[in-house]
């Protein structure tokens, strides 16, 4: 591998994949659909009863932003111009709904008839799956894993890591508060990512099946 | 060996690709890396897509942002998401703002443009021969009614035309 090429700057991850993605490179919009799939679908599921619509509104909404991404300018984070995109979809469906008159009650979301409401009033706190006792216990218990396997972290690592994770330092800050090579911070950071992935991989089996 | 692999441990190489994956998760990913990720060529899919859920989980409980949706992605909705748009539904062009700013041309632009562009050329060429099996009259395209008048001025050959009016067809449909 050519380590003479080019570093690319330590802006957002989600920046750099959406600009290869914009290029036409579609491995790199699958790691942004991977990365947010869970947090739009937590999203459209606050505005829509039906689990059974989430999914299809959650995928429109990826589609949606995919069909959109030219417009995308970096001004605002991907995930803020993204949550727009999953709001006005998640609207869409339920305006359909609306106007459908063999519509399934329970598809709409609660809340008044006011077509007019704003943004606000839409995200109404509603139980809904990613909400429920198990989920929040899952999250809980990850949760733990990580500080456990956090505190079993070689010093230097535990270091790394917080620095990265938690101070938000670039690795070229990371070495200089360090005194260290960029090159060890990077080993430094993925080691520690990978010492806590292992404590929480049986707990994602768990949850998502035999493949993690 | 520049300095980023000579200062750092030794990484085992089956091990290359997840530090890689890392590194990307921060932003911090070297462009000759991030287009191998991309490809695939360094690893399969599937154990990209664990560690990369993995490093995303990791990196929301570490930040404390866990909100309940910390179930692993699930790859039949992305491979739906992405064979939708496999079926034709390409990303609307940039506009002229976004193309001062980015566009990095991925690495693989170029095989895509002349691979598109050489089945076109492979239809003007069979349009051409028609033609000339016809005795030719023109109903030419812009790019070809130009060569034909520059025939007219330059006294060049039919063939040597028809090329020329090949090379500019294929160039301004690629560029379109």
């Amino acid at each position: 591998m050519n380590r003479h090429a080019p570093i690319l700057s330590s802006a957002d991850s989600d920046l750099l994949l959406v600009r290869r993605a914009q290029a036409g490179e579609m491995r790199a919009f699958e790691l942004l659909v991977l990365k947010y799939q869970r947090r739009v679908e937590r999203l459209v599921a606050r505005m829509l009863r039906d689990p059974g619509l989430v999914e299809d509104v959650a995928q429109e909404t990826f589609i949606r932003a995919y069909k959109a991404l030219g417009q995308f300018r970096g001004e605002s984070a991907f995930y803020t111009w993204l949550y727009r995109i999953a709001l006005n979809t998640a609207r869409r469906q339920i305006a359909d709904l609306r106007r459908d008159p063999v519509q399934s009650m329970s598809s709409l979301e609660t809340g008044d008839d006011d077509e007019t409401s704003g943004n606000e009033r839409e995200l109404s706190l509603q139980i809904t799956d990613a909400e429920t006792p198990e989920a929040l216990l899952a999250s809980k218990e990850i949760a733990q894993a990580v500080n456990e396997a956090m505190d079993a972290l070689p010093v230097e690592l535990r270091q790394a890591i917080t620095l990265r994770e938690i101070e938000g330092l670039s690795y070229d800050e990371i070495a200089n508060v360090l005194d260290c090579p960029v090159g060890t911070v990077r080993s430094r950071i993925f080691r520690a990512r990978e010492a806590i992935s292992g404590r929480i991989r049986p707990l994602l089996e768990r949850q998502g099946g035999k493949r993690w | 060996m520049n300095s980023l692999q000579k200062d750092k441990p030794m990484t085992a190489p089956e091990d290359d690709w997840r530090e890689s994956l890392s590194a990307l998760v921060d932003g911090e990913c070297q462009t000759d890396e991030l287009d191998a990720l991309l490809r695939g060529q360094v690893s399969p899919r599937q154990a990209q897509d664990t560690s990369w859920a993995c490093y995303q989980i990791v990196s929301a409980a570490l930040r404390g942002s866990l909100d309940g949706s910390e179930q692993p992605p699930s790859a039949a909705f992305a491979s739906a998401v992405m064979g939708r748009l496999a079926a034709g539904q390409r990303p609307a062009a940039a506009t002229a703002p976004d193309r001062q700013q980015q566009r990095s041309p991925a690495v693989n632009d170029p095989v895509w443009r002349w691979r598109w562009a050489g089945g076109l050329a492979a239809v003007v060429a069979a349009v051409l021969l028609g033609w000339q099996w016809q005795g030719g009259a023109a109903t030419a395209t812009p790019e070809l009614a130009r060569s034909d008048a520059r025939q007219g001025a330059e006294g060049g050959s039919p063939a040597h035309q028809a090329g020329a009016g090949l090379v500019n067809a294929t160039y301004e449909s690629a560029r379109r």
